[in-house]
């Protein structure tokens, strides 16, 4: 099939047509208001070229937007971050918040004193008894910053001076779904950008071929607690900013395959035939989500190319395999999603956030968890050795940890080699390493228990700061306006963590 | 009963505007109706000399329950209260006049209104000074000399003095507004070391080595609802940070007025420095950003981001699909903002030793990748011109220990990647670099 399209191209919709003729009369207001609003809003988004359009032998280039915003605000550590998002609840008392006075309290009432009146979950609130259990694994200390960790995680164990653990961190949600939302989003209900979507906002892309926030979820988790596509939505953000999912098999991204017998050459001049009927399109109705529509299929194309490339794992040595686990063959499991996530991050995606979900254990926590870390332990250590001997450490962060931490009583029946942890905001551990932050040191405290932070807390609102401070932004500066509300990632909160940065 | 006072008093500012309206109206009446030769604004004169006269009557007494509360410079509210007396007494001069039904002539008239508006003004200048401060006003003139600037430029961080560079500016903005010359509320000034030293009506704010008895440190760490709570009124509170710092200097610093800013904790440091205004290096602060220049090198396949605005300084990444071994040619085109590059990416991009002699050009670099690459010790040698390199990755090339020997003059390398190069980790050539620095070698 030929096209020729010399002739300024018009809309054959009728009610389109109609509102063309009506608005000669107001000719000057579109032109002064929509029109050059939406030209301003069009640069902002750094799209000139496609508003332009003459060009489409060459895909248009996405120039960047700090410029336009502004960012960074300052000299950034991190280029690009990776979070290993370890949904469910890790328990931090069973892998790197070590409280050996709990061994002699094991079964021992918690006292009031400690809990102070919290209100728990539903799940055990009406527990007749709040029985504390001490860990059952073993923990010793490691490397020269001598951190503690668990027996479950030895090859954790292996990195600590490369790593910064934060123990104090604190969250003001008790449920997975609004506390995973938080911790993504900056508020508990639904509807705000994700972390990664503001970045891709406010910085760019760094590689025109990929997208700047890709999400990887692990297939080889229990999935008992359900993972939502709005946690890397891009909220009231324009629409080309939200995580692209890459999953396992043969189609990392749905849809992007060609039909059969139907050639890159077509899909080209499709798209550019499509593209000019939706510039008629944004020369009427000036939505910016058709510009943000337009930019998403010129993405998608030269996705075609660049996905397959980048998930192409022959490339890959055996010894890789070896440091990442043989589990790091089967693509979609954790151990190829760190993988994988060392390939993005070597093309300069800007956010690669990992989901690996089953950390949830309520009852039979001992056996529970011992499965999580035996998927995710060595897959970790080895992307942390990986990017260290690569260079890649320098300027890529790397956050891990979950939603919330889990209680110092036990939650059903204490027996002698069993019991389960419910959900608790007030305490738990993560860690980060990489650029600009502090390698082997453990921030803040919590008490005996292991229930309340006693020292140095760090908020969600506050570790967001952190991580976008580490990009080169002023959280307190990269807003959006929305609904007369200028918005942004850390709401009205968030104080940038100081002392673990370099 | 005192409270009362302070409540009521604290009205003056509010209500002082209605009289100066109130008289500057009844002067432009005046004047107006004696143009148009008028007898009909005669009423409105008068009329509007009452409201004036009795409203200005009011503000005085206002603004002398006021003064009552204390914390005002005596010498400035000596003449703006004179001032508010004496434009009540020129007021009802003025309404008298007007009400005798032409027994005064306009030749005595209009001195009277003169005197009137002199007066309204410079009371209302002395008031105003109160309130905001003597340089209120001129402070942004466009006439007279300026004031030097707020903050003190530093040529490096090494120079800067922690009282001065950081604490002084922390009580200059939160605390100035109350503890200033011209309104010293609690008789304290926090404008100068010497004053700070000195104290207020309850003594010495500061102790010297320690914070906690510190007065200062006391009131600002109270809870916000508590009635000692410093700033009063509202005022935006110290931030955590200020207030740990300020601690860290009478506790830790002695309260040293010399002490330099480098002597102090790293976390305090890192704090300070983004907030101190250090001249940056000509050639980097002048350099702005040509977004058309940008933009070309975008169009040929680099990967280009801007860092800092304020500097203009780069990260450039030549992707090695884009380079495919022809990395010389595209090098040609980074010439035109070498001087703006501060991280560089050239990867797997097939660079030669020859390659690496432009490479040294780019003397701002504070990252260089050049792993992957066919690159020798004989290239190596180019690259000591880099003196601002803080990372260097030469991850499988081809160097060897004699090689790294000319790099000795990388004086800030703070991270060296050797891997797949086959350097051993115990070799001595790694030796010339401090303990701090990162040195990745071997698999």
């Amino acid at each position: 099939m030929s096209h020729h399209h010399d002739a300024p191209l018009r809309s054959t919709n009728a009610d389109l047509q109609e509102i063309e003729k009506k608005m000669d009369r107001r000719r000057f207001l579109t032109r002064t208001s929509l029109g050059i609003g939406s030209l301003a809003l069009g640069s902002l988004m750094g799209m000139e070229k496609i508003f332009a359009g003459s060009t489409p032998a060459s895909p248009p280039a996405l120039e960047s937007l700090p410029a336009n915003l502004g960012l960074p605000h300052f000299m950034p550590k991190a280029k690009r971050i990776i979070y290993l998002f370890q949904s469910g609840g890790p328990s931090q008392l069973d892998l790197y918040d070590y409280k050996p006075k709990l061994v002699d309290l094991h079964g021992q009432e918690l006292p009031d004193s400690v809990r102070d009146g919290q209100r728990l979950t539903g799940m055990s609130a009406d527990q007749s008894s709040f029985p504390m259990a001490a860990s059952a694994f073993k923990f010793q200390q490691y490397g020269q910053s001598r951190a503690w960790v668990s027996e479950l995680m030895p090859k954790t164990a292996e990195i600590v001076d490369e790593l910064c653990f934060i123990k104090s961190m604190q969250t003001a949600q008790i449920n997975h779904d609004p506390a995973i939302t938080f911790f993504q989003t900056g508020h508990q209900l639904p509807g705000r950008p994700s972390m990664g979507a503001w970045l891709s906002y406010g910085l760019g892309s760094d590689n025109q071929n990929l997208p700047a926030f890709i999400v990887l979820v692990s297939k080889n988790a229990v999935q008992d607690q359900p993972l939502y596509a709005r946690l890397w939505g891009n909220g009231f953000l324009p629409s080309q900013y939200q995580g692209i999912q890459f999953r396992s098999g043969k189609d990392p991204v749905l849809y992007l395959g060609n039909p059969e017998n139907y050639d890159g050459k077509d899909r080209r001049e499709m798209l550019d035939y499509l593209k000019s009927l939706n510039e008629v399109q944004h020369d009427t109705y000036g939505d910016p989500e058709i510009t943000a529509r337009i930019a998403q299929y010129e993405m998608a194309f030269r996705m075609q190319t660049s996905v397959p490339e980048v998930t192409d794992m022959s490339s890959e040595p055996d010894w890789v395999y070896e440091l990442y686990g043989e589990e790091s063959r089967d693509p979609g499991t954790y151990a190829a999603n760190c993988l994988l996530a060392r390939k993005l991050i070597e093309k300069d995606v800007k956010f690669v956030q990992l989901y690996h979900q089953g950390w949830d254990q309520h009852g039979n926590l001992p056996s529970g968890i011992r499965n999580q870390c035996q998927k995710t332990d060595q897959a970790t250590a080895a992307l942390i050795k990986d990017l260290k001997q690569r260079g890649l450490l320098e300027d890529t962060l790397v956050v891990w940890g979950g939603e919330f931490g889990r209680t110092v009583y036990s939650q059903g029946t204490l027996t002698a080699d069993n019991y389960g942890r419910d959900h608790h905001p007030r305490s738990f551990t993560k860690w980060m390493c990489g650029a600009g932050v502090k390698p082997g040191m453990v921030y803040g405290e919590t008490d005996d228990f292991g229930y309340n932070v006693v020292k140095d807390p760090v908020s969600v609102h506050d570790l967001q700061a952190t991580i976008l401070h580490l990009f080169g932004i002023d959280h307190e500066r990269l807003t959006f306006k929305h609904q007369g509300r200028r918005f942004r990632l850390t709401d009205v909160e968030g104080h940038v963590v100081n002392k673990i940065l370099t | 009963m005192a409270d009362w006072i302070t409540f009521i008093g604290r009205f003056h500012p509010l209500w002082v505007h209605l009289p100066i309206g109130f008289l500057v109206l009844a002067v432009l009446l005046k004047i107006y109706g004696d143009w148009r030769k008028s007898d009909s604004f005669r009423e409105a004169v008068s009329f509007s000399l009452l409201l004036g006269t009795g409203s200005a009557a009011i503000a005085a007494t206002l603004g002398y329950l006021l003064s009552q509360s204390g914390g005002y410079e005596g010498n400035l509210l000596d003449i703006h209260q004179i001032g508010g007396w004496v434009t009540v007494l020129l007021a009802g001069l003025a309404l008298g006049m007007s009400r005798a039904n032409r027994a005064f002539s306009t030749a005595v008239q209009y001195p009277v209104y003169g005197f009137l508006l002199v007066a309204l003004f410079v009371t209302g200048h002395y008031g105003g000074s109160l309130t905001h401060g003597a340089d209120y006003l001129t402070a942004y003139a466009p006439f007279g000399e300026k004031k030097e600037s707020e903050a003190r430029i530093l040529n490096s961080i090494e120079e800067a003095i922690l009282y001065t560079d950081v604490v002084q500016p922390i009580l200059k903005n939160k605390c100035n507004s109350c503890h200033r010359p011209g309104k010293a509320k609690g008789e304290l000034l926090l404008d100068s070391y010497e004053s700070l030293t000195k104290g207020g009506e309850n003594g010495p704010v500061i102790l010297a080595g320690d914070a906690a008895k510190s007065e200062l440190i006391r009131r600002v760490t109270l809870p916000e609802s508590h009635k000692e709570f410093m700033p009063a009124e509202g005022k935006e509170p110290l931030s955590p940070e200020e207030v740990e710092w300020i601690s860290w200097w009478i506790e830790q610093g002695k309260a040293d007025p010399n002490l330099l800013l480098t002597q102090s904790a790293p976390e305090l440091i890192a704090w300070a420095e983004p907030r101190l205004s250090i001249r940056q290096a000509s050639a980097s602060t002048t350099t702005s950003i040509d977004t058309a220049q940008i933009g070309n090198l975008k169009r040929m396949g680099f990967r280009v981001r801007v860092l800092s605005q304020e500097t203009g300084a780069l990260d450039v990444v030549l992707p090695e699909e884009v380079a495919q071994g022809k990395s010389s040619e595209f090098l040609k085109a980074l010439a035109t903002v070498k001087d703006q590059i501060h991280w560089l990416s050239l990867a797997q991009t097939g660079l030669q030793d020859s390659d690496l002699t432009r490479v040294a050009e780019f003397t701002h670099l504070r990252r260089l990748r050049i792993e992957n690459n066919p690159i020798t010790n004989q290239g190596l040698a180019s690259l000591q011109s880099l003196t601002k390199l803080e990372v260097l990755n030469l991850n499988g090339t081809q160097i060897t220990a004699q090689g790294l020997s000319q790099l000795a003059s990388l004086k800030n390398l703070k991270s060296l990647y050797l891997w797949n190069t086959g350097i051993p980790s115990g070799d001595p050539s790694l030796s010339q670099w401090e303990s701090g620095v990162v040195k990745v070698v071997g698999k």
